[in-house]
């Protein structure tokens, strides 16, 4: 673990905390809710060993998991988002770009957000999957993760936007 | 063996995931109840303090909502009190205790509910839980200070109900996507369905007496191929909008438990 890893143990915690206390509050339905605890996964550190990132991210998700009485959705959704992250970030950044650590300021910010974007897409298709698991309910299911991803994907994109602006 | 070795060395990433994602659908899909108390009593420790903090916060932002919904929930009361008043009071007394919610999922299709109450008020496991205007859920979890219920809105609940104008029963269950919507299923084609008709507990287990109120009839299918029934059920009760409710003791579980019991045996 190298020492840009450090701030991660605290946003392990937190992250999950405010989620439940500030953004469950924001939910338009069933399942509807912006999932920002997807900032830790998506800034994690990319030159972090793949297994050991594979194993936290499924701590993390079971975390959340026991925050909110899911069992084991937001783990399967989140360890299948890391385990795909160097896929997304050599198809969004490039060969040359994919382990150079993504970082609020340096990074474009059009770049940043379809990144974000397929980690969404990819974590949201899982936990939808899990959470119905419904063949008579698919075409709501698909309706639901389509809102789910871009309400999420709105919220995770806001806070983006006012960090960067603030660290300006 | 030394190439057996390299090799899950080069794949390693993909072999921890396949195991990780295992043990998260086996999380998922295991229904033993002795696993999920497990889990759900370890949330419970964290979430209710959690939860408690959100809640402390809200309350304040609430306060005129939930005064609204006392004096309604009073004046109820009074009224059956007067009721009674006039009735000869033959019939079994259900005694009841107050709860206050602080936290209230809607949101999955496993929904739980986290109350403010537990052991030390007298709240016991499998208490039904009611508000004013119908059923809430079923307390599951039970510690000293708090208590954890799940929903009406849990795919993993059924509960008794029938119709109040005659009596066909069959069983509630939440499909998992209108939290103002659920869906009675084995009612017999014998019973005649309306729209608007009145849903009412069944009594027919100790958690929740008979005749409480649930919710109309708002759609039903009529399947010629099938004997039974698919009702949909419009709640009276707002289920995403719960304040305080009420943990119903039945006066006799102990000895329907025993006679259950010994008719098993």
């Amino acid at each position: 673990m190298n020492s840009r890893s450090y701030p991660f143990i605290i946003y392990f915690f937190l992250l999950p905390v405010l989620q439940v206390m500030v953004f469950d509050q924001f939910n338009l339905g069933v399942q509807l809710i912006p999932q920002i605890t997807l900032l830790f996964l998506i800034f994690y550190p990319t030159d972090a060993e793949q297994t050991i990132f594979l194993v936290i991210a499924f701590l993390y998700g079971l975390y959340s998991d026991l925050l909110h009485s899911t069992m084991g959705i937001q783990a399967a959704a989140c360890v299948t988002a890391a385990f795909l992250r160097p896929t997304i970030i050599t198809s969004v950044f490039g060969k040359n770009h994919g382990y150079v650590n993504i970082r609020l300021q340096q990074t474009p910010f059009i770049a940043l957000s379809a990144y974000s974007l397929n980690m969404v897409l990819l974590h949201h298709l899982v936990y939808y999957l899990l959470g119905l698991a419904s063949w008579p309910k698919t075409l709501w299911g698909i309706q639901q993760f389509i809102f789910g991803s871009l309400y999420t994907l709105l919220f995770l994109i806001a806070i983006m936007f006012v960090l960067r602006k603030n660290k300006q | 063996m030394q190439q057996l070795v390299n090799v899950i060395i080069r794949f390693r990433n993909g072999l921890v995931y396949v195991l990780l994602i295992s043990l998260s659908v086996f999380l998922l899909q295991q229904s033993s109840s002795y696993h999920r108390s497990l889990v759900a009593n370890a949330g419970l420790y964290f979430g209710t303090q959690l939860n408690y903090i959100v809640y402390s916060l809200s309350s304040y932002v609430n306060l005129r909502k939930t005064n609204e919904l006392l004096i309604e929930e009073n004046q109820i009361l009074l009224d059956q009190l007067l009721s009674e008043k006039k009735l000869p009071s033959d019939t079994l007394s259900y005694s009841t205790v107050r709860l206050q919610v602080i936290r209230n999922s809607f949101i999955n299709s496993y929904n739980y509910i986290t109350l403010r109450g537990g052991k030390n008020i007298g709240v016991e496991k499998e208490m039904g839980l009611v508000t004013s205007k119908g059923i809430v859920g079923v307390v599951q979890f039970v510690e000293n200070r708090y208590s954890q219920a799940i929903s009406v809105l849990n795919k993993d609940l059924q509960i008794n109900a029938k119709l109040k104008n005659s009596n066909h029963f069959g069983s509630l269950i939440w499909s998992g996507d209108n939290p103002s919507k659920m869906n009675l299923i084995d009612v017999p084609k014998t019973a005649v369905v309306n729209l608007g008709d009145t849903i009412e507990t069944g009594g027919m287990s100790t958690i929740f007496p008979p005749g409480i109120p649930i919710g109309t009839i708002s759609d039903f299918i009529d399947n010629p191929s099938l004997s039974f029934y698919d009702i949909e059920v419009s709640l009276f009760q707002d289920m995403t909008n719960l304040g305080f409710v009420f943990a119903i003791d039945h006066p006799t579980k102990e000895e329907v438990k025993s006679i259950q019991q010994t008719i098993n045996e």
